[in-house]
């Protein structure tokens, strides 16, 4: 194909753009209640989303990507016009990141899940036709826009019970905190690793030659080692006896703080995996459609189209991501670690799955959903519903608003282009 | 941290505080100090932190952190302990009372003032923090019906002593002994009412329940106990005062009893602090 070399480079420059658009903005949303909770710093926080964004993305990014490249749009009838879909991708990746950047600007509450489906659904219903669209896939992606937050909420519910249960309602917590944490944090370790290696890193080429045996054993040896690092940490806390005077669970907290880290690690790891590929889905349509020059559906996602888009994350968050987790520093919230740690790993593991399933699912829907998991077990002092109830309905105005623009962008470039 | 320049009207909240601390809100950000002010000093402050709440529309505000409102937890805390300081300053207000020093007695009568403001002020903050649209682990009313009874001890304790200092009441001799017992006994049940409250962020850190929950409930059976006391006291009293109310002029014995029964009240409160409490488990 003609200009092939121009479409894989706009398709690589405007993926990078909304990969720092989620870098710059939506990874404080995945690592706010581990930096409210005190449980990491700033700089740490900065440290672990570049690491954990990038491998998520790099290892377990693949499923989702395949959607959004995909899953959407239904391509048979684009054989004799290929170019077509290309556009349709290019602007719906401009539309999505235009939006997010406009709501990063004024502060609303958007995902960049709900940007991307709807910029694909909005060119592909105007510019292709009705028909182009699954409906069956995307109603099965709403559906679990409403389920992803329903289930995090019943699991994190279910997790912070088993606290308060194994823990904290026993007289002698910080023995028990020191007991059960590590295997808390085996359990966070293995869920991710478990769903990684089964659906994930087949897309990079490695451990596919696993049986399900061999990879279940794997997991839990990442499960154990962890554990057993986590453990070392917690028996190294000494109680703080004049902390304790003033709150007599001071030392408590400081043992989930531990686990905090490991399951902040996991959000970052679930963001990566899922949200980037809200970017480099429709990257990887455009390349191999100018490679090619025939709407193929089998060709595998390239690797270096997934450090792409783990690339742009962290540019996004060297650039722009640190002031806005900074200013999550500040805030105080009243999220201690034994709550934060509820919500992120019940949010890391629904995120992980429909990751390792190929749902594109919005990150913050599903935190925003753990922690009303946890406020129902009774473990938030105030969580205000006015703001759960604008995040939530965000997402009604963002899919008309990413399709409104990628239709607008969908005609200029077929008009620059043709 | 340089100097601050705070309106007159802020400033005057300021030196409402007392020997303790105060939390001032002006826009965003909350100043939290702790200070000593002595009359005829110059306050003495020895921390003062700056904290941004502000949870305005501005960009690169982060959401998450938005949907956490701010806890009533410590507030009512604070609250609380101003409350029994100010149930404090009643026994050395009635020994000075006693010994018929007004002098002093007026200047512990202003401090008790002073504190009693503080106390509302703490109020007002809190029930401006707790919307309707606050989802918590506890009904919402019955947070604000502790916050009541918790400054009602305040407020008994000012109606207490704007009565002594008005009248410049006298106090017979004969009364002493018993009278400055149920004071004491009455300043206990709030101070036990002030120790169960501490005891309201670990409640929160366990979810109201086991051997947390179980403590709360031992402290607010012994708080009934020393109300079930100043109840006794109280009618002993009364009667002490009945053997002598002949003697005395008839008006002083009206107000005296009134007052007697406002000391009264204050472990009435204590108690029903205890009641709110068990509420608090009980759901």
């Amino acid at each position: 194909m003609e200009d092939a070399l121009i479409y894989i480079a706009l398709a690589a420059i405007f993926g990078l753009f909304m990969a720092w658009g989620i870098g710059a903005n939506d990874v404080a949303n995945a690592m706010a209640t581990s930096i409210g909770s005190r449980a990491i710093t700033v700089k740490q926080a900065l440290l672990i989303a570049a690491i954990f964004e990038f491998s998520g993305a790099v290892l377990a990014g693949g499923e989702v990507t395949k959607t959004i490249r995909k899953g959407i749009i239904d391509a048979s009838s684009l054989t004799d016009t290929p170019e077509l879909l290309m556009f349709g991708m290019l602007a719906a990746l401009l539309a999505a990141g235009v939006w997010l950047l406009i709501a990063s600007m004024r502060g609303w509450p958007v995902s960049t899940t709900h940007s991307i489906v709807g910029a694909i659904i909005g060119f592909a219903m105007v510019g292709i036709g009705m028909d182009s669209v699954q409906w069956g896939k995307v109603a099965a992606i709403v559906a679990s826009w409403v389920a992803s937050p329903l289930i995090a909420g019943i699991l994190s519910f279910l997790l912070f019970n088993s606290v308060q249960w194994l823990i904290l309602s026993r007289p002698d917590p910080l023995v028990r905190a020191k007991r059960f944490v590590p295997f808390y944090i085996f359990l966070a370790v293995f869920m991710i690793a478990l769903v990684t290696m089964l659906k994930g890193l087949k897309h990079v080429y490695i451990g596919s030659d696993l049986s399900i045996f061999e990879t279940y054993m794997m997991a839990i040896g990442c499960g154990i080692v962890v554990a057993v690092i986590g453990k070392f940490f917690i028996q190294r806390i000494q109680p703080n006896r004049k902390a304790e005077k003033k709150f007599h669970y001071f030392t408590v907290e400081r043992v989930f703080a531990v686990l905090m880290v490991v399951t902040a690690c996991g959000m970052a790891f679930a963001h990566g995996s899922n949200d980037v590929a809200n970017a480099i889905g429709p990257v990887a349509a455009v390349i191999s459609i100018a490679r090619e020059d025939v709407v193929t559906q089998s060709a595998p996602v390239s690797i270096w189209v997934l450090l792409l888009g783990g690339m742009g994350i962290v540019i996004g968050l060297a650039t722009f991501g640190r002031h806005v987790i900074a200013t999550v520093g500040k805030k105080i919230t009243h999220l201690t670690p034994s709550r934060g740690f509820a919500a992120e790993l019940a949010a890391a593991t629904t995120i992980v799955i429909a990751s390792g399933t190929g749902i594109p699912v919005s990150t913050t829907h599903t935190l925003v959903g753990a922690v009303l998991g946890v406020g129902m077990a009774r473990g938030i002092s105030a969580i205000d519903l006015n703001v759960v109830r604008r995040i939530f309905m965000s997402w009604l105005i963002t899919i008309p608003a990413g399709a409104i623009l990628s239709i607008v962008f969908y005609f200029v470039l077929k008009t620059i282009f043709s | 941290m340089g100097r601050l320049l705070f309106e007159p009207s802020i400033l005057s909240r300021c030196m409402a505080v007392g020997s303790s601390g105060l939390a001032v809100r002006i826009g965003g950000l909350l100043f939290r100090h702790s200070c000593t002010i002595r009359k005829n000093q110059p306050a003495i402050m020895h921390d003062l932190s700056v904290q941004d709440i502000s949870t305005g529309d501005s960009s690169l505000t982060n959401y998450i952190t938005k949907i956490f409102g701010d806890s009533p937890v410590a507030p009512m805390q604070d609250h609380m302990e101003v409350c029994f300081k100010t149930a404090k300053e009643l026994l050395p207000f009635f020994e000075k009372t006693i010994e018929q020093k007004w002098d002093e007695v007026s200047e512990l009568r202003d401090r008790i003032v002073l504190l009693e403001q503080e106390a509302d002020e703490l109020k007002k903050q809190i029930r401006g923090q707790l919307p309707k649209s606050m989802f918590m682990p506890v009904p919402r009313e019955d947070l604000l019906n502790l916050l009541w009874a918790q400054d009602q001890i305040a407020n008994t304790v000012r109606d207490i002593s704007g009565l002594v200092v008005g009248r410049k009441m006298i106090i017979p001799e004969k009364l002493c002994t018993s009278f400055i017992e149920f004071v004491q006994r009455n300043c206990d049940a709030a101070k036990k009412a002030c120790k169960s409250v501490r005891e309201l962020d670990e409640l929160y850190t366990t979810g109201f329940r086991g051997a947390e929950a179980a403590f709360v409930e031992k402290l607010v059976g012994e708080l009934d106990v020393i109300e079930n006391e100043t109840d006794e006291m109280q009618a002993k009293v009364r009667e002490e005062l009945f053997k002598l109310e002949k003697d005395l002029p008839p008006i002083d014995v009206i107000f005296l009893y009134r007052v007697i029964e406002l000391i009264g009240e204050i472990g009435d409160m204590a108690e029903r602090i205890g009641r709110r409490l068990e509420l608090l488990l009980s759901h």
